[in-house]
């Protein structure tokens, strides 16, 4: 297990900014952090990669105890790579020379750091620019520094704090590609994003949290205790009115084109097609349109 | 992580930084180049010192040659000598001012110039300690500035050789007080300066008003400290070894007060 944590919390003066966290991540596994601004998302990474102690509860990094104690958490920071928010480079040096320092910083050996910087450099497609000083480097070219700065040790856990921020849909598909081979590669990887998109495509499992935790589980689960839509088109209007079961409700009508609220599609879909052909309607089309990630997520946070 | 291992690469980063940075190369050569040519210039002066004229007009000029006069009696020695010998003394007074000039600026940024960058946060998620990262940057910000003053006190104490036998005919060397204060306690003043920096940057927001803040609580600081051990450390050897203990003493101290003040928890989260 990279992360077992039990009920993490960390406040800063009286201001709660996570309360009672509690999850387990295994090797090869990506579990993504979603909530708005300000809901913890940050403050929980630095937690986990031993940069802030959590204020109560409890935490195992890659077998080490999170602690207050400065050397305990030096261990857990060797195993934890990070991509922060804002890249953070010196900008008078090259790349190379970035990679160099913070390689060195993680206790590489000078021939390890120089070998594993060229084959960073390389994977990332910056060989050509490793000269130059970072300062000249986009935001694109940044983050890929970023992402060799943070796997240059080879750590057993990622995190990435919001890495497509910003970021074109050819640099992001990077990304997502090379999220999928960590993890196949059985690093650990928590994700902290604003898209759930993202979310969905890449994590086992998401956190939704506002300070505390609103939902934990898989990304499909998070849409699926949700309601239904179905949406009907007819040979022309109905003429019939129709008595609903208390399961369905009708959302829409525009003459030929309806639409139902569901609450279980495989017992309810059926129901509402019998009912109508018992009414005389001549069915066309039959649609389920399942609600999304976003809509439940939205809700999730509307609640809150 | 071994403190050597970590504390080389700290240095050499904040070297090629500095290496990168032509705002501080004009004050790395100004200040030596200075250095260099003031005991040179004092000592050949000195000999002006002990004209009648000037002893008559200025009081104070008089109570410095009856000094001089009583410095050559006991020391044995010339009085155009022992002049030469108290200017190369006074001299090294700047080698305790130059590490703080140049160490200030690096100082000052040294904290928050890493916030603004927003290097701090990857370089704390290393396995790097606290220690280990105020050491490193202590060093880094020091050791130029020591290095500098080195350079400037042996090409001064050689152009003051050559000057005075030149001007003079006679031969000086410079004094164990010379060289105590240059290399013993110019570093350590240098050091000083650099920890009451890292501590001011490690509190501030933007690198301007660590820069100012540092001045304002250095400046008075320091007159009051040289105007008191000034006089002492000029004349009396045991008042400057003295000096060289307590600053090393306050070294080591004010090195547990960066540590102590250096909260990375407070740091990374109230940064702008």
């Amino acid at each position: 297990m990279l992360i077992d944590c039990q009920g993490l919390s960390r406040s800063f003066d009286q201001r709660v900014a996570v309360d009672s966290l509690s999850f387990t991540l295994g090797a090869g596994q990506v579990l993504a952090l979603l909530g708005p601004n300000g809901a913890g998302k940050t403050t929980t990474m630095r937690m986990l990669c031993g940069l802030l102690a959590p204020s109560s509860g409890s935490a195992r990094i890659c077998g080490h105890p999170l602690a207050t104690d400065e050397r305990e958490n030096d261990q857990i920071r060797a195993h934890c790579g990070i991509v922060p928010e804002a890249a953070g480079f010196y900008e008078r040096l090259s790349a190379r020379d970035n990679l160099r320092f913070f390689g060195g910083l993680q206790g590489l050996s000078r021939s390890e750091v120089d070998a594993r910087s060229t084959r960073a450099l390389a994977r990332f497609g910056l060989s050509e620019r490793s000269g130059d000083r970072t300062g000249t480097f986009s935001k694109g070219m940044k983050q890929r520094l970023s992402l060799a700065r943070a796997l240059l040790h080879e750590p057993r856990l990622l995190f990435l704090d919001e890495p497509t921020a910003g970021l074109d849909p050819q640099a992001t598909a990077d990304l997502h590609r090379l999220v999928r081979e960590l993890k196949a590669a059985g690093t650990g990887v928590v994700l902290s994003t604003h898209s759930l998109e993202e979310a969905e495509e890449l994590a086992d499992e998401v956190l939704v949290m506002s300070t505390k935790v609103l939902f934990q589980g898989r990304p499909a689960d998070l849409a699926a205790d949700s309601a239904a839509e179905v949406e009907i088109r007819l040979a022309s209007a109905l003429n019939t009115p129709l008595t609903l079961p208390g399961s369905i409700k009708a959302i829409a009508a525009d003459d030929s084109h309806l639409r139902f609220g569901v609450t279980d599609p495989a017992r309810d879909i059926p129901l509402l097609v019998r009912l109508l052909v018992a009414a005389g309607a001549d069915i066309l089309h039959v649609g389920e349109h399942k609600r999304g990630l976003r809509e439940r997520y939205l809700q999730l946070l509307g609640k809150q | 992580m071994n403190t050597r291992t970590a504390v080389s690469w700290m240095i050499w980063r904040e070297f090629l930084d500095q290496r990168q940075n032509r705002m501080v190369w004009p004050i790395y050569l100004l200040m030596p180049l200075v250095g260099a040519a003031l005991p040179a210039l004092l000592v050949v002066a000195s000999a002006a010192i002990l004209s009648e004229g000037m002893a008559k007009a200025d009081p104070e000029i008089g109570s410095l040659v009856n000094l001089v006069r009583t410095f050559a009696r006991l020391q044995g020695i010339a009085i155009e000598e022992a002049a030469a010998l108290m200017m190369l003394r006074v001299s090294a007074g700047y080698f305790l001012l130059m590490p703080v000039a140049i160490v200030s600026i690096a100082g000052a940024y040294a904290i928050v110039g890493e916030k603004q960058q927003r290097t701090l946060e990857p370089v704390l998620a290393t396995p790097i300690s606290t220690t280990q990262f105020l050491l490193g940057k202590l060093l880094a910000v020091v050791l130029p500035a020591v290095a500098a003053s080195y350079i400037a006190a042996v090409f001064g104490a050689i152009a003051s050789v050559l000057s005075f036998y030149l001007s003079h005919g006679l031969l000086i060397w410079p004094d164990e007080f010379y060289f105590i204060a240059a290399f013993v306690l110019g570093p350590e003043i240098g050091a000083i300066t650099a920890l009451v920096c890292l501590r001011v940057s490690a509190r501030m927001q933007d690198p301007q008003a660590a820069n100012q803040m540092t001045a304002l609580i250095l400046i008075p600081a320091l007159l009051l400290v040289f105007s008191i051990i000034g006089p002492f450390i000029v004349l009396n050897l045991t008042a400057l070894l003295t000096s060289c203990l307590i600053g090393a003493v306050a070294c080591v101290g004010l090195f547990f007060w960066v540590k102590r003040g250096f909260n990375r928890e407070e740091i990374l989260c109230r940064w702008r």
